[in-house]
């Protein structure tokens, strides 16, 4: 048994304490009276959301207008071309885009072009 | 049940609850009143719900015993952001003026400063026990710990009271 019967001395001194204790009990009423108070003057104030509604307009009014005055559409990134793109075309730029052969000669490359067969590129002109 | 019938329940059980608020307030009088008010708005405002899986009582005490940590930590994290502390002054009292310990009768008076010594746990366990009537069970339950150690610490409690109250 674990109880307070097994411990008179101890029983007693709480008894005092509860009945010193309920002399000073403030009445109930009182008590949530004044809680019902103080619940009524701690209510969210709508202020703080008045704000923060007020801040959600402004913020998606801005983002609207700033959609509808934006500058011409941008292009497209396949047909854009580099401006400086003409200083990759250097000089014999011809030479390097073909595969080197063993009988072919530099001299080939005339104002014609490539040869056309090995006996013509051997026959004398 | 209705608003009313949880007045009512309230009501009856009003001067416990006082005395379980002062203890959780380790009798701070004005803190137990602030402690007990916050609890029965809860209740009342439907924060706190009745699931009947206790008695009212141990549950009511429960959501006390809650309210009073809630307000303890509030205050602690009110005095860490204001830096309270850095100014020399002691922190918000937060155990009862020695007036307000010394005014009642002599028994209570020499009880009420023993009790102040245990350990939060043990004074917790004995004062269900003793001042408010209930098993070493359902105090296991309005403290939400194994019966168990519910009864380690009313054992132990009891030991270093009685000691406490014989010197």
């Amino acid at each position: 048994m674990s109880g307070p019967e097994r411990e008179p001395d101890l029983a007693a001194a709480f008894r005092a304490l509860r009945g010193a204790d309920e002399e000073r009990c403030p009445p109930f009423d009182g008590v949530l009276r004044q809680a019902r108070g103080r619940s009524r003057r701690s209510a969210p104030s709508w202020r703080p959301v008045a704000t923060v509604a007020a801040l959600l307009v402004l913020a998606v009014f801005a983002v609207w207008t700033g959609r509808r005055t934006a500058g011409p559409p941008a292009p497209s990134l396949t047909a854009w071309k580099s401006p400086t793109d003409f200083l990759l075309a250097t000089p014999g730029r011809e030479l390097l885009a073909t595969p080197a052969g063993l009988r072919r000669s530099l001299l080939d490359f005339g104002q014609t072009g490539l040869p056309s067969s090995p006996e013509e590129r051997r026959s004398p002109s | 049940m209705t608003g009313e019938d949880l007045e009512r329940r309230l009501e009856a059980l009003h001067p416990a609850c006082h005395g379980w608020a002062l203890n959780c307030c380790r009798w701070d009088r004005e803190e137990a009143e602030d402690v007990l008010q916050t609890a029965y708005l809860k209740v009342l405002d439907g924060r706190a719900r009745f699931a009947e899986q206790s008695s009212f009582k141990t549950w009511l005490f429960g959501v006390i015993r809650r309210t009073a940590l809630e307000r303890r930590r509030s205050r602690w994290l009110r005095s860490l952001a204001t830096l309270s502390w850095l100014d020399g002054r002691p922190p918000e009292v937060t155990v009862a003026s020695p007036a307000a310990v010394f005014d009642v009768e002599e028994t209570a008076r020499s009880l009420r400063a023993a009790l102040l010594t245990l350990p939060a746990r043990q004074r917790e366990v004995l004062h269900l026990v003793f001042y408010q009537d209930l098993t070493v069970e359902e105090a296991a339950g309005v403290l939400g710990i194994a019966v168990g150690s519910a009864r380690t610490h009313y054992h132990r409690g009891k030991a270093s009271l009685q000691a406490r109250l014989a010197r």
